[in-house]
C-alpha cells in the first residue's frame, strides 16, 4: 500500500557509527533523540555464556557493579545513573544514563567502575549480600507469568544447552554463588574482543573511541558458546490456585542474521497483539483476533519472533480466563498459523503487517540505555547496526511468497516448544498439540 | 451601516490560530503527535468525567467509524490511545512518517465530531474506564490518589479515573466533551515531524474549526499536616507531600531524598515534583511487601525533609531527574537548604505500621 518511492528519498538518519580497536573492543555511537544520554559497557556474553553451577552470574556482576559505593557516588553526586541489563547473549555491565553535557562524569563513572571491578567482586559479604538479593529477585521473576511461560518455552526447547539457562539465573543457584564465580567469569569473559563501548546520544564518536583506548581491559580471544540444540518438547507448571491459564508455544526459526528472519517478523505482525479487554480490541483487522472477538475464550495472544545469534523461536502467547477452552484456544491458534504455510492470508494482511513491523521497529525507544542495548548487540551480531532504510528496505522486500516459503520451512508440520502455567488441564498432550502443526487437507 | 458590519465581522472572524508546536527531527522513520486539550482533565470534570471522555475517544466520529479508523490505521502504520491526565486530556498517535495529514484529520475528527452514541458508552468506554481503574488500583496509585485528595481536597484532588462513585450517561460525556473542545485548550505537539507541514494539516484540519473560548480554571487551593490511611492486604505504600511553588528547589530536594535513603532490594522509592497548570506538589512515594520497612523509610524521610542542607551538590542529579521525567525545570537557581516541618501522610496497606504525619 505505502510504496517504495515514498521511503527511499534521501532522509538525515540518525546512523550509527562502529569502531573497531586494534586490541577488538567494539566502539558504536549514535545520536539520540531523548534529552538524556547513555554510555555502556557491554559484555557479548549473558545467560548462554554460564552453566548449570553458575548460573545468574552475568546478572551478579551486573548488579555487583551497580550497587557498589562508586555507582552510587556516581548517581548522588554527579547525577550519573548507573544500570545493568542482561539478556541471553549480552549482559550491559556499567550503563550509565546522564543529562546531555554531562558525558565527562560519565566517563569517570564507567573508567572508576572498571578500574574498581577487581575490588568490587572481591568484596565476600557485600557479593553474598547481592547473590541472596538476585536470587530472591529469580524467585520473584516465577510470579511474573508471561514472562516466565516464555522463559521455560525457551529452556525446554534448548533443554541441555546453556540457551536453556534462564536470563536472571536459577535461583537456588544464584544463592550459592561466591567472589570466585565471578571473578572466574570474568576472566574469561571480560576480555576485549568480547567487549563493546556503547554510547546513545550527546556523545561525540571520537572522544569515546580515545575512552575506550584506554580502559584498562586485557586482550584475549572471544570465548566461544556452546551451540544451540532445539528439541521439540513441553514443560508444564501447572498451578491450579492461578485464575488464567498461561501458555507459549514456538517452533525453530532462523538466525536473526539470516534473510528469511524478516518473513517471520512480518508473520509475527500480522497476528499480532491482541487483549481482550483492549478499548479498541474489537475492531482490531487480525483474522485470530476477529475470531476470538467472536468467539470470547481467549484473554490476550501475543506473537513473537525471539531471536538469537544462531536461531530464533517463533510463535505465540496465549492466556485465557476461559480454562475450559484452553485446548480451543491452542488449536484455532495453531490452525490459524497453517494459513501461513498454504498461503492463504491476504494481501491486506501482510501489508498490515509490514506496516505494524515497520512501526514497531522504527519507533524510539523509551529510554537511550534501552536504544544503547540494542546497538550494542546489533553491532556484536552484524559489526553494524541496519539504518532505517535498510530496515525499512528489508521489510518492503518482505512477499506473500516469501512469508510462504518461510513458513512452510519454519512452521508446517514442524516440532514446537510448549510451556505452560496456571489451569492448564485442558493443554493437550505434545503430540496432539503437534498434529496441529499439519494438516490433513491444504 | 456598512461600517458597523465590517468591524464585527473583523473582531469574531480573526484567526485565533491553534497553539502548534514541534519537538525532535523530521526524516526518522515514526513521528507522533500529542493533541492536547488543556484543562479537559480530571481536575475540570465532575468527578470520573474526563476519564470516560478519554475512553469514548477514538470510538465512532461523525466523519467515520471506530473500525474504519482503527483498521486505516493499521494499513498506514499507525496508534493511537488517549490518557487523561489531571490537568488535561491527551490524544496520542505514533505512526509512520507519510501517515502525518491522516491522523492530524483524524485527531481533528475525535475532537470536533465525536458521536457519543449511548450503546458505545455502555458497551465500551463505561467497562474500558472500570477495567482501567481496576489495573491501575495499586497500592503506589492509591497512596498517591489519597494524598493529591487530602493535599487539595478539589480541583486536582479530585479522583484520576473513574470510580464508579457517580453514574453518568453518554449525553453527560457528550455535554462535557462539547464544553472542553475548544479552540483555546487546544495544543498541539508533533514529535519529528516538519513544522510547515503540521502547521498546514492543523489549519485545514476539524481542529481549527473549533469554537473559540477556554475553560475557565479556579484558583487550586491545598491544606498540610493531613492524613489519609487505606487498609487494605497487599504491599504498603506511603506517600508523603506537600504542595510547593518553588519547584527548582524542591526538584533537587526530591534528588537529595532519592540519593540519601538507604538502598533497598525490597522497596522502592520515588521522588519528585508533579507539576500541574495552577499548583505543584513534592512528594515522595515509598513502597515495600514488609509494611514496617515503608514505616521506617517513612519515618527517615520526614527527618530528611524537615530540615535539609547542603542541597546544592544534588543539583546534577535533579536536572538528569527532571530530564529524565521528561520536565524542563531549570534547577539553578535552586536554595541550598530547605525545611518542610509540616506535611501530608497517605497509606495504603498495612497502615499499623506507618506513623500519623504528626507523629513524625
Amino acid at each position: 500500500m505505502l510504496s517504495r518511492r515514498f521511503f527511499s528519498s534521501s532522509r538525515s538518519v540518525a546512523k550509527s557509527v562502529v569502531t573497531k580497536l586494534p586490541n577488538g573492543l567494539t566502539v558504536a555511537s549514535k545520536p539520540g533523540a531523548q534529552s538524556t544520554s547513555s554510555i555502556g559497557l557491554y559484555l557479548n556474553s549473558g545467560s548462554r555464556s554460564e552453566d548449570p553451577f553458575n548460573s545468574g552470574v552475568s546478572t551478579l556482576v551486573g548488579n555487583v557493579v551497580t550497587a557498589s559505593k562508586t555507582a552510587r557516588e556516581a548517581y548522588a553526586l554527579s547525577g550519573v545513573e548507573v544500570g545493568s541489563s542482561n539478556a541471553k547473549e549480552v549482559t550491559g555491565l556499567a550503563v550509565t544514563s546522564f543529562a546531555k553535557g554531562n558525558s565527562k562524569e560519565a566517563f569517570k563513572a564507567i573508567k572508576a567502575l572498571v578500574s574498581g571491578l577487581e575490588s568490587s567482586v572481591s568484596d565476600a559479604s557485600f557479593v553474598k549480600q547481592k547473590a541472596q538479593e538476585a536470587s530472591a529477585f529469580a524467585e520473584a521473576f516465577e510470579n511474573q507469568h508471561k514472562s516466565m511461560v516464555i522463559e521455560h518455552m525457551i529452556s525446554t526447547a534448548f533443554q541441555g544447552t546453556s540457551l536453556a539457562l534462564p536470563t536472571y539465573g536459577k535461583a537456588d543457584t544464584l544463592a550459592t554463588l561466591e567472589s570466585s564465580d565471578l571473578k572466574a567469569f570474568l576472566g574469561k569473559q571480560f576480555v576485549a574482543s568480547n567487549l563493546a563501548v556503547v554510547a546513545v546520544g550527546d556523545v561525540d564518536h571520537e572522544e569515546l573511541v580515545k575512552f575506550a583506548t584506554e580502559l584498562p581491559v586485557s586482550a584475549g580471544a572471544k570465548p566461544a558458546v556452546e551451540p544451540y540444540h532445539f528439541l521439540g518438547s513441553d514443560a508444564r507448571l501447572r498451578d491450579d490456585t492461578l485464575p488464567t491459564a498461561h501458555v507459549a508455544i514456538s517452533a525453530k526459526g532462523p538466525a536473526v542474521s539470516s534473510p528469511e528472519y524478516y518473513a517471520g517478523l512480518v508473520a509475527s505482525q500480522i497476528n499480532g497483539f491482541y487483549q481482550h479487554s483492549g478499548l479498541y480490541s474489537q475492531f482490531s483487522g487480525s483474522q485470530l483476533a476477529q475470531f476470538f472477538n467472536e468467539n470470547p475464550m481467549c484473554d490476550e495472544f501475543d506473537h513473537f519472533s525471539l531471536g538469537f545469534s544462531d536461531v530464533s523461536l517463533w510463535g505465540a502467547y496465549l492466556e485465557t480466563e476461559h480454562i475450559e477452552y484452553l485446548d480451543e484456544v491452542v488449536h484455532f491458534t495453531l490452525k490459524n498459523w497453517n494459513r501461513f504455510s498454504s498461503g492463504t492470508f491476504t494481501e491486506t494482511e501482510l501489508e498490515q503487517g509490514k506496516a505494524a513491523l515497520k512501526l514497531k521497529l522504527l519507533a524510539s525507544d523509551s529510554t537511550p540505555a534501552v536504544e544503547a542495548e540494542k546497538l550494542a548487540s546489533r553491532s556484536f551480531l552484524h559489526g553494524f547496526e541496519e539504518s532505517e532504510g535498510e530496515i525499512i528496505k528489508s521489510v518492503d522486500e518482505v512477499s506473500h511468497k516469501s512469508v510462504v516459503q518461510w513458513a512452510q520451512k519454519y512452521l508446517y508440520d514442524q516440532d514446537i516448544a510448549v510451556s505452560g502455567t496456571g489451569q492448564i488441564e485442558a493443554l493437550f498432550d505434545y503430540n496432539r498439540l503437534r498434529n496441529d502443526m499439519s494438516m490433513m487437507r491444504w | 451601516m456598512f461600517a458597523k458590519t465590517s468591524i464585527r465581522s473583523f473582531s469574531t472572524t480573526a484567526p485565533k490560530a491553534v497553539k502548534v508546536s514541534t519537538v525532535g527531527t523530521p526524516g526518522t522513520g515514526v513521528s507522533s503527535l500529542k493533541v492536547i486539550v488543556k484543562n479537559a482533565g480530571s481536575k475540570t470534570s465532575a468527578p470520573g468525567l474526563a476519564h470516560l471522555l478519554a475512553s469514548s475517544s477514538f470510538l465512532n466520529t461523525n466523519a467515520r467509524s471506530g473500525l474504519r479508523l482503527k483498521r486505516e490505521s493499521e494499513l498506514l502504520g499507525g496508534e493511537y490511545k488517549a490518557t487523561v491526565t489531571r490537568d488535561s486530556l491527551v490524544l496520542e498517535a505514533k505512526f509512520l512518517k507519510e501517515a502525518l495529514p491522516y491522523f492530524v484529520d483524524a485527531i481533528g475528527d475525535v475532537v470536533a465530531g465525536t458521536a457519543f452514541r449511548p450503546h458505545e458508552f455502555s458497551e465500551l468506554a463505561l467497562p474500558y474506564a472500570k477495567h482501567e481503574t481496576a489495573l491501575k488500583s495499586t497500592s503506589d496509585f492509591k497512596a498517591l490518589e489519597a494524598l493529591h485528595a487530602i493535599t487539595f481536597r478539589t480541583g486536582l484532588g479530585k479522583p484520576l479515573y473513574y470510580d464508579g462513585s457517580k453514574s453518568y450517561t453518554s449525553e453527560d460525556v457528550a455535554k462535557y466533551a462539547k464544553s472542553v473542545f475548544l479552540e483555546g485548550n487546544i495544543e498541539v505537539i508533533g514529535t519529528d515531524v516538519v513544522e510547515a507541514d503540521l502547521n498546514k494539516f492543523v489549519a485545514e484540519s476539524a481542529l481549527s474549526k473549533l469554537p473559540a473560548g477556554e475553560t475557565p480554571v479556579a484558583k487550586q487551593s491545598s491544606v498540610v499536616g493531613q492524613d489519609a490511611r487505606i487498609r487494605q492486604a497487599g504491599p504498603t505504600s506511603a506517600a508523603i507531600g506537600v504542595p510547593v511553588s518553588d519547584v527548582a528547589t524542591f526538584s533537587v530536594l526530591a534528588a537529595y531524598v532519592k540519593a540519601s535513603l538507604p538502598t533497598s532490594a525490597t522497596a522502592s522509592v520515588s521522588a519528585e515534583v508533579a507539576t500541574y497548570n495552577g499548583a505543584s506538589l513534592f512528594y515522595v512515594l515509598i513502597s515495600s511487601a514488609s509494611g514496617a520497612e515503608t514505616g521506617a523509610l517513612v519515618t527517615e524521610t520526614a527527618k530528611l525533609i524537615k530540615e535539609a542542607k547542603d542541597l546544592s551538590k544534588f543539583k546534577a542529579l535533579a536536572t538528569y531527574n527532571e530530564l529524565a521525567n521528561g520536565s524542563t525545570v531549570d534547577v539553578s537557581a535552586a536554595k541550598a537548604s530547605v525545611s518542610v516541618p509540616k506535611f501530608n501522610l497517605a497509606v495504603a496497606g498495612d497502615v499499623d505500621t506507618v506513623p500519623y504525619a504528626d507523629e513524625l
